[in-house]
C-alpha cells in the first residue's frame, strides 16, 4: 500500500502502522478494486441500441422502491397489479407499441445514414484538406 | 452577450446546484450575467431557478448544461441557436448499477456526454480527470475549472448549536460525507470503523447522506450498520449541521471509489478536520498533497494510520497546515482564472472599457426603484444625488418598472423615459415579489447557517430580478464612465455590483438586518471601487460584519430645507394643539406597533398628552386614540408639519442614515428616537437634540423633557443640521467619480 500526502513522512508512518499491526498478530491483504476507465458511448448506435430494448411499453421496469418497513408492500402491490391487468396494459398500449417499432425503424434508418454521411465527409475532408506542415527545428537552416 | 446555464435537477446541497451558483458568481466576477435553468427545483429556489421552458437565446449566448446523468437538457443543448458548452461532474461508474434502475440514466448519461462532443465549443471539466473523459469522448476545446468551496462557511462559528450538542463527545470519531449508493463504498467505511473499534472500543463513525434504498444492497448495509456498534447515519442535514458534523470529527474518511472532484475533502479541509481518502478517479488531484491519500483498503492498517491521525497532535497540525494551504491554492480566484480562460477560448470576454476621461462624466445610477411618487429612504436618496450631480455628470438612472416595494410589480412601461428631464432606462421583474413566499423562507433561513445557494435563493425572492439590468451591465457596461448604486440589499444591486466592480460607488444603506449575516453579500462590500455611507454607525457596522469591505467613507446626505409654515399644516389637517410627527411608510418593518404601544401608555397616563401623527403611505390598520393617520402628504406639507411638530418620531430601529431626523433638525424640531438604532442614537447624541426611547417608561420621559426643554433643544438641532450641507456631499461624490479614471 502506498500513502499519499506533501506534509507526512509516509515511509515511517507506513512503517509504525505495520509494526502495530504486527505486534497485534494481524496480516492484511489488500482488497482488490476494478478501476478501469468507464467506455465511451457512441450516441447514435448507443441510442438505437436502447431503444430496440425498450420499445415494448407493455414490459414492466423492474419494481423496486425506495421506502422500507411496510413500504415494501409497494413492491408486492406493483407485482399484483402487472400480474392481474397485463391483458389490459397490452390493449391500452397496443397502439403506442405500433408506434415505437416505427420511431426505432426509422431511428435506426437515421442514425446508418448519419453514420454513412459522417465517413463520406471523413474521407473527403482527408482527401480534400492540406496536411498541416511540419515546422523545421531551430538549430537547422 | 448572456453565459446561461443549464441544472437537470436543482437541489440546493447537491454539489451540482452549487457548482451553478459558484459558476454564476465568478461570471458576474468577469463581467457576464446568465440565467439558470432547470427542470425542477427545490421549494424556495423558484425565484433563483427558472424553469427550462423559459430560457430564450441570442446568437452570441453561451449555455452550459451541466452534465452529472443522462437528461433531457443534452438533447435541448444541441438544438439551442446559441454557442454552447458542457460543465463536466462525471458520471458514476456502471460496473456498480448494472441491473438496476440507474443503469438505463447513467449509459444515456454516457452516450450523451459523446453525442454533445461535436455539437458544442466549449468542454469544460470541473477537475483535469473529467477533462480527461472529456477529451477521450471527443471534445476538442476542453478547459478544468476546478469546484472550490467558501472555506469560511466551514468556520467555528458555523455550526448548527443542537447538533454539536448532541455530537458532543469526546470518542474517536470518523466522519463521511457521501449518499450512501454502491460506488461510495459504505461497506468499506464499515469494514475500517470495525478496525478501529478494535483498537478504540468507543469509536463513532457519523455518516452524512441520503440513503438510497432502490438498492437492495444499500438496504443491507443499512441493516448492517444498525447492528454495528457506534455508527450513525445522520442523513440529509442542513448546512449548519453539514459543519457540526465536520467539525466532530477526529478525522474524515472517503472510500468512494469514484469521484469527479469530491467536495466534501475541500470541505472536511475547511472545517479543520484531517482528512484520508482513498486515491480514486479525481481524488488525488483534489488533495493535491493534502491530507493522507491511499491506494489500496487494507483496513487493519488504516485504521491504525487513522487513529494515529487523529490523535497525534504534531502530525494532526501539520497535516492541517496543509490542507489551508491546499484550500487557498484551489480557491475562488484560480477558478476564477480558469474560467476566464475557458471563456476566452470561445470568444467571451470583458467589454471593452470606455477609455476617454471627459469632463462630464457619463454615470449610471442604479437603484431598485425611480420616479414621481416612488416614497423610500433609499430611494429619496437616489432622487437626491441625481438631482444635485446632474450639473456635473451624464447621468442615466437603471432601475425597474416598481412603483410598489412590496410586489415590484411592473407598473412603468420598461425602456427609455425621462423623469425631469434625466433619462431612464427602465427594465421589467418577471416575477413579482410573493411577499407570503419570502417570510416564509425569512423564517426558515435568518438565523441558521446556510450554504450560498440557499442565501442566493432568498436574495432572488427578495427581488427585484432584472435579468435585463444586468444584460445591460455585461454588455453596454464599458460604456459608462462609472456607476453609482444604492441599497446593497436587494439583488438589482447586489448582482449589479460585481458586473461593473471596478468603476461602481455602493451607497450600500445598510443597517442590522438578518440578511446582512449573509456571505454571498460580502462581493457586494468587498468588490466596488469604494462604499459611500451615510454615517459613522453604519461604517462600524460594516467594519464588523465585512471587514475586508472596500475603501469607504462616510458621506450622508446634505439637507437643504425650504421656507416652512406651521400654521399652514395646522390649516389643512385641523391638528391643533401639540403634536408628535412621524414621515415615512406606516408599516410594521418600521417600528409603528412598539411606536403605538408606548404612544398608548403615555396617552393613559399624561391628559394632555400630544397627538401622535402619522404621514405616509400606510399599509396598517391603525385605531387608536389621540393618533391622527393621514396617509401620504405632499413635500411641502411634510416640512411644514415638521416645523410645527413638538417632536419628530424616528420609530424604526433598522436606519442607515434617518432623513427625518436631519431634517427635522433642519427646521429646528427635535427628534425622539428608537434606542435600538445605533444610527439613530448616533444623530441623537452628536447633535443632543432630542431623546432616545426604549420602552412605555422611557417614551413618555422622552416627550416629557421635550416639552420641558423646546427651545434649547430646538438651538442644538438647527446647529447639528448646518453640518449636513449638499456642497460637501456633491464635492465627495465628484472626487470618487474622477478617481475612476486611475487604477485601483
Amino acid at each position: 500500500m502506498k500513502l499519499l500526502g506533501r506534509d507526512i513522512d509516509a515511509r515511517s508512518l507506513l512503517h509504525a502502522a505495520r509494526e502495530r499491526l504486527e505486534a497485534r498478530g494481524i496480516r492484511e491483504d489488500a482488497l482488490a478494486v476494478e478501476d478501469d476507465p468507464e467506455p465511451v458511448l457512441e450516441p447514435l448506435s448507443f441510442l438505437v441500441q436502447s431503444l430496440e430494448e425498450n420499445e415494448d411499453p407493455t414490459v414492466g421496469l423492474p419494481i423496486a422502491t425506495h421506502r422500507t418497513g411496510l413500504g415494501q408492500s409497494v413492491v408486492a402491490a406493483k407485482w399484483l397489479f402487472r400480474r392481474t391487468c397485463q391483458l389490459f396494459i397490452n390493449e391500452a398500449l397496443g397502439r403506442q407499441r405500433l408506434f415505437n417499432s416505427q420511431v426505432r425503424d426509422l431511428s435506426a434508418q437515421l442514425a446508418a445514414e448519419v453514420i454513412r454521411l459522417q465517413a463520406r465527409v471523413d474521407a473527403l475532408e482527408t482527401k480534400l484538406l492540406p496536411r498541416p506542415r511540419r515546422r523545421r527545428g531551430k538549430g537547422r537552416g | 452577450m448572456a453565459v446561461h446555464q443549464l441544472v437537470p435537477h436543482f437541489r440546493i446541497g447537491d454539489a451540482t446546484a452549487q457548482a451553478a451558483i459558484h459558476l454564476r458568481m465568478l461570471l458576474r466576477r468577469l463581467g457576464h450575467w446568465g440565467g439558470l435553468f432547470s427542470v425542477s427545483q427545490d421549494a424556495g429556489a423558484e425565484a433563483l431557478v427558472e424553469p427550462v421552458g423559459a430560457l430564450r437565446v441570442r446568437p452570441d449566448d453561451l449555455v452550459l448544461l451541466h452534465h452529472a446523468i443522462g437528461s433531457r437538457l443534452a438533447a435541448k443543448l444541441l438544438h439551442l441557436p446559441c454557442r454552447r458548452g458542457v460543465v463536466f461532474h462525471n458520471l458514476s461508474p456502471l460496473r456498480f448499477y448494472r441491473g438496476t434502475s440507474l443503469e438505463p440514466l447513467l449509459s444515456a448519461g454516457r452516450a450523451q456526454l459523446s453525442g454533445m462532443a461535436h455539437h458544442v465549443s466549449l468542454g469544460i471539466g470541473v477537475s483535469d480527470f473529467n477533462s480527461g473523459e472529456l477529451r477521450r469522448a471527443g471534445y476538442e476545446n476542453v478547459h478544468t475549472v476546478p469546484l472550490f468551496v467558501e472555506p469560511e462557511r466551514f468556520g467555528p462559528d458555523r455550526v448548527d448549536a443542537g447538533m454539536t450538542a448532541r455530537l458532543a463527545s469526546n470518542a474517536f470519531t470518523l466522519v463521511s460525507v457521501s449518499r450512501v449508493v454502491p460506488h461510495k463504498r459504505f461497506e468499506d467505511l464499515l469494514a475500517l470503523h470495525r478496525e478501529v473499534l478494535r483498537l478504540r472500543p468507543d469509536a463513532r463513525l457519523l455518516v452524512v447522506g441520503g440513503v438510497d434504498r432502490l438498492f437492495p444492497a444499500v438496504r443491507a448495509l443499512e441493516e448492517k450498520a444498525a447492528r454495528t456498534p457506534g455508527v450513525t447515519l445522520l442523513g440529509r442535514v442542513n448546512h449548519g449541521e453539514l459543519v457540526s458534523v465536520y467539525r466532530s470529527g477526529s478525522v474524515f474518511v472517503s472510500m468512494s471509489e469514484h469521484e469527479g472532484f469530491g467536495v466534501p475533502l475541500l470541505e472536511a479541509m475547511a472545517a479543520d478536520v484531517p482528512v484520508m481518502a482513498y486515491a480514486a478517479a479525481a481524488v488525488p488531484e483534489t488533495l493535491g498533497g493534502a491530507g493522507i491519500g491511499f491506494d489500496e483498503k487494507r483496513f487493519a492498517l488504516l485504521a491504525e494510520l487513522a487513529v494515529r491521525l487523529g490523535t497525534d497532535a504534531r502530525l494532526r497540525s501539520r497535516v492541517l497546515a496543509g490542507q489551508r494551504r491546499r484550500l487557498e491554492a484551489l480557491g475562488a480566484d484560480h477558478s476564477e482564472r480558469q474560467l476566464s480562460a475557458a471563456l476566452a477560448s470561445v470568444g467571451l470576454r470583458r467589454p471593452a472599457r470606455r477609455l476617454a476621461r471627459p469632463r462630464r462624466p457619463r454615470v449610471g445610477i442604479v437603484v431598485q426603484r425611480y420616479g414621481p411618487g416612488v416614497t423610500g429612504g433609499a430611494e429619496a436618496h437616489a432622487a437626491q444625488i441625481v438631482a444635485r450631480l446632474r450639473r456635473h455628470w451624464d447621468i442615466r438612472v437603471l432601475t425597474s418598472c416598481a412603483m410598489d416595494h412590496l410586489t415590484w410589480a411592473n407598473a412603468l412601461p420598461p425602456g427609455e423615459s425621462e423623469v425631469d428631464g434625466v433619462p431612464v432606462l427602465r427594465f421589467a421583474n418577471p416575477r413579482p415579489r410573493a411577499m407570503l413566499e419570502l417570510n416564509v423562507l425569512s423564517r426558515r433561513l435568518f438565523g441558521r447557517s446556510l450554504d450560498r445557494a440557499e442565501e442566493e435563493a432568498w436574495m432572488a425572492l427578495q427581488g427585484p430580478l432584472l435579468p435585463g439590468l444586468w444584460r445591460h451591465l455585461a454588455e453596454h457596461g464599458g460604456e459608462y464612465d462609472g456607476f453609482v448604486a444604492f441599497t446593497y440589499l436587494y439583488v438589482s444591486t447586489a448582482w449589479s455590483v460585481p458586473l461593473v466592480a471596478d468603476r461602481m460607488l455602493l451607497v450600500p444603506t445598510a443597517h442590522e438586518d438578518e440578511a446582512l449575516a449573509f456571505d454571498a453579500y460580502a462581493e457586494v462590500f468587498e468588490r466596488p471601487r469604494a462604499l459611500l455611507v451615510n454615517t459613522p454607525e453604519e461604517l462600524e457596522l460594516i467594519d464588523r460584519r465585512f471587514p475586508r469591505h472596500a475603501r469607504a467613507r462616510v458621506v450622508g446626505v446634505g439637507v437643504d430645507p425650504p421656507s416652512a409654515r406651521a400654521e399652514r399644516f395646522r390649516a389643512q389637517t385641523g391638528i391643533s394643539g401639540d403634536y408628535l410627527l412621524y414621515v415615512g411608510r406606516v408599516e410594521r418593518g418600521k417600528g409603528l406597533p412598539d411606536l403605538l404601544g408606548a404612544y398608548g401608555r403615555l396617552r393613559a397616563a399624561v391628559a394632555d398628552a400630544p397627538a401622535l401623527v402619522l404621514a405616509g403611505e400606510t399599509s396598517m390598520d391603525i385605531q387608536a386614540e389621540g393618533v391622527r393617520v393621514l396617509g401620504r402628504v405632499s413635500e411641502q406639507a411634510k416640512w411644514d408639519g415638521l416645523a410645527g411638530a413638538l417632536a419628530a418620531v424616528v420609530p424604526s430601529a433598522k436606519e442607515s442614515l434617518s432623513l427625518l431626523a436631519l431634517e427635522a433638525f433642519s427646521v429646528g424640531t427635535p427628534v425622539l428616537g428608537n434606542a435600538a438604532s445605533p444610527v439613530v442614537r448616533g444623530h441623537l447624541e452628536r447633535s443632543r437634540a432630542g431623546a432616545s426611547f426604549a420602552d412605555g417608561p422611557s417614551f413618555a420621559e422622552a416627550v416629557a423633557r421635550v416639552r420641558r426643554e423646546r427651545p434649547a433643544l430646538s438651538r442644538a438641532a438647527k446647529r447639528y443640521a448646518a453640518s449636513y450641507g449638499w456642497p460637501r456631499v456633491v464635492d465627495a461624490y465628484r472626487e470618487e467619480m474622477a478617481r475612476m479614471g486611475k487604477r485601483r
